[in-house]
């Protein structure tokens, strides 16, 4: 093979590369565009596939077989890498001419030069490849980085508030058994029951019948915590007849004595046990009030003492009852006393009046004054006179007790407390519980 | 490796032209260009185009103002060469039997009978001068003449002297009067060739080497014999294949409906160049090759005569001249466009600089 072949071969080998370089380039630019959209796409739809996915970078590898197929069927015919040769060495056309036509003469004719030969041959240009692929390459890289989707669990608004409901009855379950205000036939048929709103609520969306739940609930809690109020009470009114009766020095009959015994039991009484301390001091007083010894001093001093003592313990057990009622009734809304000074959207001139704005609704008790209705709104909330609100006679509670009916009545409790017309705050409004006919038509007002 | 042994076109021998060969011809070709630089002066490249066209074996034609040397080159030619030369002063009352001649009635032995009187086209060189004045009627006697080298009076052929080659100057100015060149007859030309003036160095020194212009005595450095030698090597310089792809790529080129023409081509051109132009172009390649002392054509011989060849054969639109485009800018644009080899470089491949 003569210099002139060896250089065409030559210059035919890097032919061939630029074309199989030219088809390889474009095959794998199309390879990684398409790998990073599949990732995207994994991503997308199935995030735990997506480190899977980075085995098909290696489908890119028969890319370059079918980049030499392709090269394979545009290669340069000998004609057009001789032509390109003889143009790049300055042949004039006497290379091609040798080749048709062999002539040792004017062979001798042709560049001695291997530097000429060397440098007719092209060279790649990886700077353009590089160029070529970096758009592929980046989208892929990105593709790579871009964070996993994640499902994020949206609670909706009305769920929120169901769930943040049924925590509150959770909590005020919670806070009666630790008191042992509760028994434990009651409390486990509580936390059944606000098991059971729990997965009600997250079947389905909150209805009035769900809030009804929410309200007989805590209703529920609050009876007993009225319950053991009232138990308080009686107590300490028989604490009161004892203690009369050690100052008078008239000692009361037996009759009396059990009733008063039987009640300051019944007091004593948590979660069905009672105190052991308090009892003990129980039976001292009553066996001392029995056997009439209270009359001297020392005797006198004794049982004062251990009266004392139990009017502390009835005094802490009403005060931790009464706050725990208070809770239930604020329902959370608002804890502690009330800043009048400080109200949202006072001039902070201590007029004091309801309703008048800020950042908040206003207060809770304010009167419902529309003002600057517009025209629709006017003519769809066309004042109705509706009959007074009467509390439903079935919540009125008649409790009998062997003791003289106190003073001061307890107020009412429960539904009808809620359905009271008196001023309320917070939660007592938003719980206000209306007869159907007034619920048709603030639901006629809000509604759409 | 070569695969492509069988001989070329217009190469018979099957072989390359010897070393000698080529050198004996370059130099009769360079006494030629030496005897006409002397004549003229200061228009090296145009005389250079016109051996080249005289060596292919074409008629050309000269553009230019007057007074540029037209007719002095062709008269000059004409001693160089050693040929019979006429002129035929081209005018508006000129007849096609004022060129190729007529038969007169002529009393000989006592009888009278038609003897056919050649005109002045039966010579080796016609300088037809001014050409474009003549009506298109005279004009196309010489379109047998041109293509056919004979020329037929009163059903009777007539060949004509070898060589024969017409040279012809038309003025590009003083329209008024003349007849353009039909289309089939400016095709017959194979180079047309645009005289320009010369530079104030010449014209120096052509005022202080003339005494009233007149061109210095001429003597024949080549007869008619080596003429036809000359032509002989010519036609045996090689076309190798790819130069003639180039050339036939270079002709398709200037087809505006041909699907890869060039939009300049496609709005432009109303026509193209013929056959006749590649093989026009073919010949005159050859025949650049021989002055260039090549046994071969090279791309770059076609380039150098493929303005003289394509640029009348161009017949452009009148979009053209709306837009300021000459068939010299158009020919530049389809040689710019038009790639030596079929197939470019792939796109990741690049020529190694210097």
């Amino acid at each position: 093979m003569d210099k002139k072949q060896v250089w065409l071969a030559r210059m035919q080998r890097k032919l061939r590369w630029g074309l199989f370089v030219k088809w390889a380039i474009k095959f794998l630019a199309v390879g990684l565009f398409s790998c990073g959209l599949l990732i995207l796409l994994l991503k997308l739809v199935a995030p735990g596939w997506w480190p899977y996915t980075l085995w098909l970078l290696a489908l890119n590898i028969p890319l370059f077989g079918l980049a030499w197929i392709r090269s394979h069927r545009e290669v340069y015919s000998s004609q057009d890498a001789l032509a390109m040769l003889d143009s790049r060495i300055g042949a004039g056309g006497l290379l091609m001419s040798i080749d048709e036509m062999p002539d040792t003469f004017w062979e001798s004719r042709l560049p001695e030069l291997e530097q000429t030969w060397r440098m007719a041959i092209p060279r790649f240009r990886w700077l353009r490849m590089l160029k070529i692929e970096a758009a592929p390459t980046a989208f892929l890289l990105a593709a790579c980085l871009i964070p996993e989707r994640t499902i994020e669990q949206l609670i909706p608004p009305q769920l929120e508030v169901a769930e943040n409901e049924i925590e509150g009855l959770r909590e005020t379950l919670s806070k009666l058994e630790e008191q042992q205000w509760i028994s434990q036939e009651d409390e486990e048929e509580l936390a059944d029951e606000i098991q059971k709103l729990a997965d009600e609520t997250r079947r389905q969306n909150l209805t009035h019948e769900t809030w009804e739940t929410v309200d007989a609930l805590q209703q529920r809690m609050q009876q007993i915590v009225g319950s053991q109020r009232m138990q308080v009470s009686k107590a300490q009114g028989a604490l009161a007849t004892l203690q009369d009766a050690i100052d008078s020095g008239k000692p009361l009959s037996a009759d009396r004595l059990s009733e008063i015994e039987a009640q300051l039991e019944d007091a004593l009484k948590k979660n069905g046990l009672s105190n052991p301390v308090a009892k003990q001091t129980l039976e001292r007083i009553m066996k001392n009030m029995r056997e009439g010894k209270f009359n001297t001093a020392q005797q006198q001093k004794d049982l004062q003492q251990a009266l004392e003592d139990l009017r502390d313990f009835m005094e802490g057990e009403r005060q931790s009852l009464e706050h725990m009622m208070g809770e239930m009734e604020g329902a959370g809304r608002f804890e502690g006393e009330f800043d009048w000074e400080e109200r949202e959207g006072d001039g902070g001139d201590g007029e004091g009046e309801p309703g008048q704005g800020g950042l908040g609704r206003g207060r809770g008790d304010a009167d419902m004054g529309y003002g600057d209705e517009s025209e629709e709104q006017g003519i769809k909330f066309k004042d109705t006179l509706l009959p007074e609100g009467v509390i439903d006679p079935n919540d009125d509670v008649i409790r009998v007790s062997l003791t003289e009916p106190d003073e001061e009545p307890v107020a009412p409790e429960g539904r009808a407390e809620a359905r009271s017309t008196e001023k309320a705050t917070g939660k007592n409004t938003w719980k206000r519980q209306l007869r159907p006919r007034h619920r048709e038509v603030i639901r006629k007002y809000f509604d759409k | 490796m070569s695969e492509n042994h069988n001989t070329p076109g217009g190469n018979l021998s099957g072989e390359l032209l010897s070393g000698e060969q080529v050198e004996a011809s370059q130099q009769r070709m360079k006494q030629l260009l030496d005897g006409l630089g002397q004549a003229i002066l200061g228009q090296q490249e145009l005389l250079e185009s016109v051996v080249i066209c005289l060596v292919a074996r074409g008629h050309m034609l000269l553009e230019g103002l007057p007074g540029l040397g037209k007719t002095e080159l062709v008269k000059s030619l004409s001693s160089l060469l050693g040929l019979d030369f006429r002129r035929i002063q081209f005018t508006p009352d000129l007849l096609p039997s004022d060129i190729v001649g007529a038969p007169i009635l002529e009393e000989s032995d006592g009888g009278r009978k038609l003897v056919f009187h050649q005109g002045p086209v039966f010579t080796n060189l016609l300088l037809a001068d001014e050409i474009n004045r003549a009506t298109p009627k005279t004009q196309a006697a010489l379109l047998e003449a041109m293509q056919e080298h004979r020329v037929t009076v009163m059903g009777t052929t007539h060949p004509l002297p070898q060589p024969f080659f017409v040279l012809a100057t038309q003025n590009p100015i003083e329209l008024e009067g003349t007849y353009p060149l039909p289309e089939a007859q400016v095709d017959r030309f194979t180079f047309k060739i645009d005289v320009h003036g010369v530079d104030s160095n010449t014209l120096q020194e052509i005022i202080s080497t003339r005494t009233r212009g007149t061109p210095p005595e001429l003597s024949t450095v080549i007869d008619s014999n080596q003429l036809q030698e000359l032509f002989a090597t010519a036609d045996q310089v090689h076309l190798p294949r790819a130069v003639a792809n180039y050339i036939s790529r270079l002709v398709t080129a200037t087809n505006p409906k041909n699907e890869g023409a060039i939009d300049a081509v496609q709005q432009f051109v109303k026509f193209g160049a013929s056959p006749r132009a590649a093989i026009a172009l073919a010949g005159t390649s050859r025949a650049a090759a021989l002055l260039n002392g090549k046994p071969n054509v090279g791309f770059e011989e076609v380039r150098q005569v493929v303005p003289f060849v394509l640029g009348h054969r161009l017949i452009l639109d009148y979009s053209a001249r709306l837009e300021g485009w000459t068939t010299e800018q158009l020919v530049e644009t389809i040689i710019d466009s038009v790639s030596e080899v079929a197939r470019d470089l792939p796109p990741d491949l690049v020529g190694q600089e210097g």
